[in-house]
């Protein structure tokens, strides 16, 4: 009998032992493709880098790459505008629809409208461009030329995270214990006290995450910007202005680059990782001071 | 310590024997419990859930000033009373209430009644200390503001006033910016009461506030609870015989049938009698320990 126990207790520990090495090379694995990525950016960019100052890509003239202008500027803002004025837009409906699945919507209403959202968040991007060339251009077009231009890539992004907000926002309202809501309503508050006061406030860790996936989302979307939004080279001075992103740039121009050229489109794969650190970064920097 | 079993050897008094310098408040103007004044009348209260009948024509009056507590076995309706008295049942979409509760004249079940200020009049606390995960001063302010107290010196007043009344001022005064989630649980559930008496109501209800706490704890709250009677018209469900001996004015004894699982009213009366003379064999069984 204690052969027995001792046996049952040996092999769990062993199993144990076994599960717990099983996990920690998995972790390191996806450590380790994280950190081969940066690395091969490096690598691949290092022929300019290495004469190249790096001031020049945001100091020279243009982006001719073929006449040694290396100005990344336009492509950094481009993405930075189209993103965030989708953030801008998204955040506020994708919490807005959480809201009423959870604390308006009958239940049955609630679960096809969430069905809706998964299906939308299954729709391809290519689809989303699609539909944004054939429709959404020549609309925006109607209404001030040319079409092609930074408000359309602002709408089509929208599309294209509200569900991830939507949902990652329902995920993390859901989570928020009943008995919090169950108390907010015994004092008498109103069901958007309630919400701004207690539901919302408790599921902002998770509300957060949802946004930061959002926001990489968004900055890192190619195909269906590339179709809507011109891609010209330049400031957009206005919503209507062509606008072209780091993302669509690589695209447009990694079948043909060759020397510098190809290794500048690498920096410019670089910057788009280190915008998506910085904003891990400030996404943690969020989550850790803002506690209320 | 020695205030504690003080209050426990008073509580232990019938209830008109009660001292006179016990009680301060808006009943101060003459022995509250010598008028035996109902401030809730239930009327055969029956309760539904899915169709089920969960509790069975309860009818009973609640005294103003006074504690009454309600007890018998798991599953015989007691919480679900209490959250009928404050309509906290309608948060159970399958919930169906018949009969009448009139809280000073008006029937809360009907359609002109207003149920944030109902609940503004009655507080409620539950068994799992409920603080939201804010600050324990925003924990306070919320349901305030939610009410209308929107200016900063007033919210802060009674704040103070409050976690003096919980005595938990001298614990929190230097830490009010900390998340009420720091504090220990007999704190949160202090804290809880406070937050309820911020909105200054007539009715407390009480559902278990000690069963999740440890017997220190436990007995801070339950002297907490003897000092608020009188001023406030307490409603309290608990499993422990003892506390309910020591704090009870009247005392309502349910029960469950065994085949339905059907909760009903067996015996309502001053805590004395139910304790001491029951008149149902079932109530005698009960509070003697032998059953339940």
């Amino acid at each position: 009998m204690i052969w027995w126990k001792h046996s049952i207790s040996f092999l769990s520990a062993s199993i144990d032992r076994w599960f717990s090495a099983a996990l920690r090379i998995g972790a390191l694995l996806a450590a380790l493709i994280m950190l081969f990525i940066l690395l091969f950016l490096l690598l691949e960019s290092w022929p300019v880098l290495r004469h190249i100052a790096l001031m020049r890509f945001f100091t020279d003239e243009a982006w001719h790459p073929l006449e040694d202008q290396y100005n990344l500027l336009p492509m950094v803002t481009g993405t930075l505008y189209a993103s965030s004025g989708a953030l801008l837009l998204a955040i506020p409906l994708g919490i807005a629809s959480a809201l009423f699945m959870i604390f308006y919507a009958t239940p049955r209403t609630a679960v096809l409208y969430r069905r809706l959202i998964e299906l939308l968040a299954g729709i391809p991007s290519v689809v989303f461009g699609f539909w944004g060339l054939t429709t959404l251009v020549p609309l925006i077009n109607q209404w001030h030329p040319p079409g092609a231009s930074l408000l359309a890539s602002i709408l089509i992004l929208t599309l294209m995270i509200l569900p991830t907000l939507a949902l990652t926002s329902y995920a993390a309202l859901v989570a928020v214990p009943k008995d919090y809501l169950q108390a907010a309503v015994a004092l008498g508050l109103s069901r958007w006290g309630m919400i701004y006061g207690v539901a919302l406030p408790a599921a902002r860790k998770g509300i957060v995450a949802g946004i930061l996936l959002a926001a990489g989302r968004a900055i890192g979307e190619t195909m269906a910007v590339l179709m809507v939004a011109g891609n010209v080279v330049q400031h957009a001075d206005s919503l209507f202005a062509p606008i072209r992103t780091l993302t669509a740039n690589i695209a447009l121009e990694m079948a043909y680059a060759m020397g510098d050229h190809r290794a500048v489109l690498f920096v410019s794969g670089l910057l788009l990782l280190l915008l998506v650190i910085a904003l891990t970064i400030i996404a943690a920097w969020f989550g850790k001071t803002h506690h209320v | 310590m020695t205030m504690e079993t003080h209050e426990i050897k008073h509580s232990t008094q019938s209830v008109c024997e009660q001292p006179s310098t016990y009680t301060l408040g808006p009943l101060q103007a003459g022995p509250y419990c010598c008028i035996p004044h109902p401030v809730i009348q239930v009327k055969a209260l029956s309760l539904f859930y899915g169709g089920k009948c969960a509790l069975d024509t309860v009818t009973l009056d609640i005294y103003r000033g006074c504690i009454t507590v309600l007890i018998g076995p798991s599953g015989c309706g007691k919480t679900s009373f209490l959250s009928a008295l404050n309509r906290l049942t309608d948060l159970v979409p399958s919930c169906r209430v018949d009969g009448t509760v009139h809280v000073e004249g008006e029937n809360i079940f009907g359609a002109h009644c207003n149920l944030q200020q109902l609940r503004k009049r009655i507080g409620m606390v539950f068994q799992k200390p409920t603080p939201f995960p804010l600050s324990i001063q925003r924990n306070i302010a919320l349901p305030l503001r939610e009410h209308g107290v929107t200016r900063q010196a007033d919210i802060q007043a009674i704040t103070e006033q409050v976690l003096r009344d919980v005595g938990l001022w001298d614990e929190v005064c230097d830490r009010l910016d900390a998340p009420a989630l720091s504090l220990s649980g007999g704190q949160q559930q202090r804290l809880c009461i406070a937050r309820a008496l911020a909105l200054n109501p007539q009715i407390l209800l009480m559902d278990e506030p000690c069963s999740a706490l440890d017997p220190i704890a436990s007995g801070v709250v339950e002297e907490l609870i003897n000092r608020l009677s009188g001023r406030y018209t307490i409603v309290i469900v608990t499993h422990n015989l003892a506390q309910a001996r020591r704090i009870a004015n009247y005392a309502a004894f349910f029960w469950v049938k065994e085949r339905e699982r059907i909760g009903h009213l067996v015996e309502f009366g001053r805590c004395q009698h139910i304790f001491e003379t029951p008149s149902d064999p079932l109530t005698a069984a009960y509070v003697s320990g032998a059953t339940g």
